[in-house]
């Protein structure tokens, strides 16, 4: 079972990734907004689209291509839905540990949706640099190597049980 | 606290503990663990093994000894 200081920094860890995942959502929820009113603006008014290509958010990079464009929107938003799935996992994931529920399905689930979320991600980077769409994190890559630290931690406290369990297992003849 | 008290049951039946690691089918070092007290419990399947071997009873070889002083490990 964890002690006191490792569960006063649970609880630390547990708030900082709480509001890093209500950041990501705000985030991602405002640029669903943004790039949907420009989708539509693009659609509506001809004379604007030139304008939408040559203005593209930071992170894109410099398309004239409307089809790469919009496929870079497309990607960075799936991105962004990665860091939340990530976030919301590793937040549920410190959730267990701090109340002491270490190898059951729901701790497994959580730190499945770690590794697939953060799997996509590279894969999608790796797409993106492929048709030479410069997509960027941004400011995100730290949040995401503060999640992953916050990740493995908890994982390492998990471990710190399941040598406890193990050595009093050896001990049962 | 229980206490094991397998040494006893041994010398009455001229057995030594490698003998009785080997046709229980543990370690010595197991068997050890055991006769030390330092064992955290002791299955059931392996209990019936001893019993079998030194034809005797679980209440032979395990005592209960109030251990007031001591701080209770379960």
């Amino acid at each position: 079972m964890t002690n006191k200081r490792a569960n006063s920094f649970l609880t630390i860890i547990y708030v900082i990734s709480v509001i890093i995942l209500a950041s990501l959502v705000v985030g991602f929820c405002t640029l669903t907004v943004i790039f949907l009113i420009a989708g539509i603006v693009f659609l509506v008014n001809p004379s604007a689209r030139i304008s939408i290509l040559k203005d593209s958010p930071t992170g894109i990079g410099n398309l004239n291509n409307p089809w790469g464009f919009w496929l870079a929107i497309l990607l960075i938003l799936f991105l962004l839905a990665m860091l939340v799935v990530i976030a919301w996992a590793v937040s549920k994931l410190i959730q267990n540990v701090r109340n002491n529920i270490f190898f059951e399905t729901s701790t497994l689930n959580y730190i499945r949706c770690i590794l697939w979320g953060y799997g996509a991600i590279i894969v999608l980077s790796l797409f993106g640099s492929l048709f030479d769409l410069n997509i960027s994190l941004g400011d995100s890559s730290g949040a995401i190597s503060l999640l992953m630290w916050f990740a493995v931690y908890a994982i390492y406290i998990m471990f710190k049980y399941g040598i406890q369990l193990q050595d009093d297992s050896n001990k049962i003849v | 606290m229980i206490k094991v008290n397998i040494d006893k049951v041994l010398l009455d039946r001229h057995i030594t503990s490698k003998m009785l690691a080997a046709e229980i089918g543990i370690t010595p070092a197991n068997l050890s663990i055991l006769k030390t007290g330092k064992a955290k419990g002791i299955r059931f399947a392996t209990l019936s093994r001893i019993c079998k071997v030194l034809k005797c009873q679980p209440g032979d070889i395990l005592e209960y000894v109030d251990d007031s002083d001591h701080a209770d490990e379960f």
